[in-house]
């Protein structure tokens, strides 16, 4: 490896990578799991979805050209792994399918009440990029830069998007409404 | 929908989604792997005082330049399965017993693994399918301690429609995929890389104007050797006849290839004496070859281009399982079809192309058949028409069978270097490095060392089997650096690494066996028929 993309070091056996991981663990890993917990529908998933993701970090520390670099690969690294869980389950995903997931689905139902589990379920029908940007831009709260970083796209591409993801929301929900 | 609505919306969504991720309020410990390095990632340096156990000693083989290699005892961990392609399936065998221990069959009876690729934990796998209607898919499965194969998961990314999948290979650290992709047209002639970040799916492509092959990445996924391959268009009717290379690309050829004529019937090989120039090695260069070539008798090689098959897999068997005579190698530059794959079993249906003089282009896609018999068996001396004395001839990889038409992708005896930190986009701006030269005129399969810095390849003379061996080679300057083994009983090709520089896959004829990085083979399983280089650990 060479100096220029090393800024913060080799992971490997590298203490100040573990540290630096583990302060990210410990200032993101609630929030990263809540969002993987939106995008997969449980709990256990979700938390499993995130571990792998530290450690998908933690093999590539070394490459990140800049720390900040690493939330952004996080949250990559967790829709990336939604994706892969969704698709083996089968989409739609648990939401579309009863709202009531394996792990938390007794809770949850008594919890989130109707309507909530209503916009759920319409937001796990949308296709899934719609999902993922309407996630990122209105649950985490990014920036329509951010959620262009975030999903590998363009700005313009997450901005049409969303418009697009809106709509359809807005469709599914008149239609459950009526 | 009016502004009021979509900031109902927006609203309803917050709501839903924070509530949702309210009902979590705590996360369990990171559990971050021992920082001690794990065993496949011993320096390369320590590969050195490293030994093999050999059970009952190979003398055969010679590590260094004719120093004998003391059999060693124990020691060194191999890798504890290896997988290979077999027919349609993935076959997970002990690295210990040589044992069958899992399978994973075909995903359906029109998708078929063609390609497999280990991490250094040697318990995570990828495979790559192809599929009879050109779409194929990456899959990933892991091996448990006790040889337990898991199913597999196809990934969330992969290869576009419409094209075949030439090559795979995942680094050491298991962070990077990396695939070579051909159109299905048979007869395209270009070739890309794309580089996946297994964690987020995030793809970066490199093109070049060849057919790409035989990859292999270093251990964080850096760097990326691959091979460059010529596509030679072979039409069987007894009578072997042209052979034209690829496009033109790269200027001239490097050796690699070029065997000797002599021996064998030859072709047709424009004088052998001289290099080749014409020979179509690797298809390099010149369309030189045009001119024919070859002619072989039958029932030997015929022609060909290059020479050898790199490690790739190739699952390449012809179609046909007739006759294989003789075929002819029209050059070309031709055409396009489409391809389908075929498969075993199954009748072929593509449309036979008539040959004409140069140019055949299959009108349907065709892929091969994973059930057809090697390619050897049908060239009988590979690529370029020659005969191998030793049975283990690199054979090149069948990517499309119409009728009496096959597309053969051959690579040459280079190997080149992509640092895939680097702006994607142009293949050509990897570094090239010779591979043949003193130590062999064949190339059969490269595998990059986990820091990048060094290349190994079974290479060898195609007339004296004697010196066929695996060589390393400093990435940079393409020096020969040492022999890790070299026998007389044929070629050795190099499948993969074991990720610490200290075990090398290799297959040799029938069987697959291990290299050890301080010399001595050793057989790992004998698999019947030829085994293919589509293999990993």
């Amino acid at each position: 490896m060479q100096a220029e993309i090393l800024d913060i070091g080799s992971s490997r056996g590298d203490p100040d990578a573990d540290d630096a991981i583990s302060a990210l663990y410990a200032e993101h890993a609630l929030g990263l799991t809540r969002l993987a917990l939106i995008m997969v529908g449980d709990r256990e998933t979700a938390e499993d979805v995130v571990q792998e993701a530290f450690l998908g970090l933690h093999r590539r520390y070394h490459r990140l050209r800049h720390p900040d670099n690493a939330l952004v690969y996080l949250r990559s690294a967790v829709l990336n792994a939604a994706r892969s869980v969704l698709r083996r389950h089968r989409l739609p995903s648990f939401f579309a399918r009863a709202y009531e997931p394996p792990v938390w689905s007794a809770e949850s139902a008594a919890m989130l009440g109707a309507e909530r589990r209503a916009v759920l379920e319409a937001l796990h029908r949308l296709p899934r990029r719609q999902r993922e940007a309407l996630v990122l831009r209105y649950y985490a709260e990014l920036s329509e830069e951010e959620t262009a970083r975030v999903m590998g796209v363009s700005r313009g591409t997450v901005k049409s998007t969303t418009h697009r993801a809106l709509a359809a929301l807005g469709r599914l929900l008149q239609e459950r409404d009526r | 929908m009016t502004e009021v609505n979509v900031r109902d919306i927006i609203e309803r969504l917050r709501d839903a989604t924070s509530a949702a991720g309210e009902t979590i309020t705590e996360v369990p410990p990171l559990r971050l792997p021992d920082p001690r390095p794990r065993p496949w990632l011993t320096p390369l340096a320590a590969a050195a005082a490293v030994v093999l156990a050999i059970a009952g000693g190979v003398a055969v083989y010679r590590a260094g330049f004719g120093e004998h290699a003391a059999p060693a005892h124990g020691v060194a961990a191999l890798p504890r399965f290896f997988a290979h392609v077999a027919g349609t399936d993935v076959v997970v065998r002990s690295s210990d017993s040589g044992r069958e221990v899992g399978r994973l069959a075909a995903p359906s009876g029109r998708e078929w693994y063609a390609h497999v690729a280990a991490a250094g934990d040697n318990r995570t796998f990828y495979a790559a399918t192809e599929a009879r209607d050109c779409r194929p898919r990456l899959y990933r499965f892991t091996v448990g301690e006790g040889g337990r194969v898991t199913a597999p998961q196809a990934l969330p990314y992969g290869p576009p429609p419409g094209v075949m999948v030439t090559s795979l290979a995942v680094s050491g650290d298991g962070s990077t995929l990396a695939y070579g992709l051909q159109s299905c047209d048979p007869a395209a002639a270009a070739g890309r890389i794309t580089v996946a970040d297994t964690a987020t799916g995030r793809t970066r492509e490199w093109r070049g104007d060849r057919l790409v092959t035989g990859l292999s990445l270093s251990e964080d996924g850096r760097y990326l050797a691959f091979r460059e391959a010529g596509l030679l268009v072979v039409v069987k009717d007894g009578t072997p006849r042209t052979v034209v290379p690829a496009p033109a690309d790269d200027p001239p050829p490097q050796v690699d290839a070029d065997p000797d004529p002599a021996e064998t019937d030859v072709t047709s090989r424009p004088d052998p004496a001289a290099e080749d120039p014409a020979l179509p090695v690797d298809a390099d260069p010149a369309p030189a070859e045009a001119e024919p070539s070859p002619q072989a008798t039958p029932g030997k090689p015929t022609p060909s281009a290059s020479p050898e098959r790199s490690s790739e897999k190739s699952p390449g068997k012809s179609s046909e399982t007739s006759p294989k005579p003789s075929a002819r190698a029209t050059a070309s530059p031709a055409p396009s079809g489409a391809p389908s794959p075929v498969r075993p079993g199954e009748t072929e249906t593509v449309p036979e192309p008539t040959p004409t003089a140069s140019v055949v282009r299959p009108e349907a896609p065709i892929t091969p058949d994973p059930t057809d018999p090697p390619v050897r068996d049908s060239y009988a001396g590979g690529a370029d028409g020659l005969p191998y004395p030793a049975s283990p001839a690199p054979e090149p990889a069948v990517t499309a069978v119409a009728g009496d038409v096959r597309f053969v992708r051959v690579p040459d005896g280079r190997a080149r270097v992509l640092d895939t930190t680097t702006e994607p986009g142009d293949l050509s701006r990897s570094r090239a490095i010779t591979l043949t030269g003193s130590w062999g005129d064949v190339v059969c399969g490269v595998v990059i060392s986990p820091d990048g810095r060094r290349l190994y390849a079974g290479v060898g003379f195609r007339r004296e089997a004697a010196t066929a061996g695996v060589a390393e080679f400093d990435a940079a300057t393409g020096e020969p650096v040492r022999h890790l083994a070299r026998g007389e009983q044929g070629l050795l090709c190099l499948v993969d690494g074991d990720g610490g520089g200290t075990h090398f896959l290799v297959r040799r004829g029938a069987e697959y066996g291990v290299v050890a990085g301080s010399g001595g083979y050793r057989t790992l399983a004998a698999v019947g028929d030829e085994p293919r280089s589509a293999a990993a650990w």
